[in-house]
């Protein structure tokens, strides 16, 4: 075999590796993102819940069962996430399960839907807090696992 | 009650009786009391939770509340249903939990089994 058909053959093996190996990483970074745009949408919906929730403890609505409708759907709307964080959370996923818990607890207790539910400031302060948390545990996830910001 | 609801609330086999909240009661059970509404965490627990617990805990078998079809429930029914059974029912906290069998298909609902569990544990009696 001549100097230039090894060459050849060299370059054709090259070109589809490089091909494969493109396509691979095309593949794995669609896959990145779309988890990436997961924890995106699920910090969006906690952005959500924390304005929708704050209002409502805090009595600044003149419909409350209203908000408290709004309240329930977007915190059903959050729960599908949970489906996909024990993968995309890695080892954080015990403590958003923790996290999740409490703020379900926090928003939707105490005198919630209820017509005795009277304004709660401490109650807002701990959503608003724990909001913050669960976005922060998210994007540490996003950062740590994903090397996205 | 209904004879629709009792179908639902249907004994399952010798070993176990199951109320699945969604079709015997609401997809959308909210509040405490019945001024809070028709399908109240009180409601739930006197109509469809505290006889079947009893038959339960008197024959030795368990009892497996479904949590399938919830479209949305407050912490505050939850509270009120589960955590009243200690409350104000006064069933022994580890009986319950030794009975109780909550079930759920979608890992959505397991946000409210958790709950449930909390509740449980930490209500006392009043």
């Amino acid at each position: 075999m001549e100097g230039s058909d090894t060459a050849m053959i060299g370059a054709v093996f090259g070109a589809i590796f490089g091909a494969g190996f493109g396509i691979l990483g095309n593949i794995f970074f669609q896959l990145k993102n779309q988890d990436v745009q997961l924890i995106n949408d699920h910090i969006d919906g906690i952005y959500k819940i924390d304005g929708l929730a704050a209002q409502y403890w805090l009595g600044e609505s003149d419909n409350l069962p209203a908000l408290a409708a709004r309240i329930s759907g977007t915190m059903s709307a959050s729960g599908y996430f949970l489906s996909d964080a024990v993968r995309l959370l890695g080892n954080k996923y015990t403590e958003f399960r923790r996290l999740d818990g409490e703020l379900y607890d926090l928003i939707t207790g105490g005198s919630f839907q209820t017509t005795d539910h009277e304004a709660d400031f401490n109650r807002a302060t701990e959503i608003i807090a724990k909001c913050n948390e669960m976005r922060s545990l998210l994007r540490n996830s996003r950062w740590s696992i994903y090397w996205s910001r | 009650m209904d004879p629709e609801i009792l179908e639902h609330e249907k004994t399952m086999s010798e070993a176990e009786h199951m109320i699945e909240i969604s079709k015997s009661f609401s997809e959308y059970p909210a509040g405490r009391v019945d001024s809070d509404g028709d399908y109240n965490g009180t409601r739930f627990r006197q109509d469809h939770l505290v006889d079947a617990l009893q038959r339960a805990i008197s024959a030795g078998k368990r009892l497996v509340v479904s949590l399938d079809g919830l479209k949305s429930c407050g912490s505050s029914f939850l509270e009120e249903a589960f955590g009243g059974l200690v409350r104000k029912e006064n069933f022994d906290k580890k009986q319950l939990l030794d009975t109780l069998e909550i079930k759920y298909s979608e890992d959505r609902l397991s946000r409210f089994k958790d709950s449930i569990v909390r509740h449980i544990k930490s209500a006392k009696p009043e």
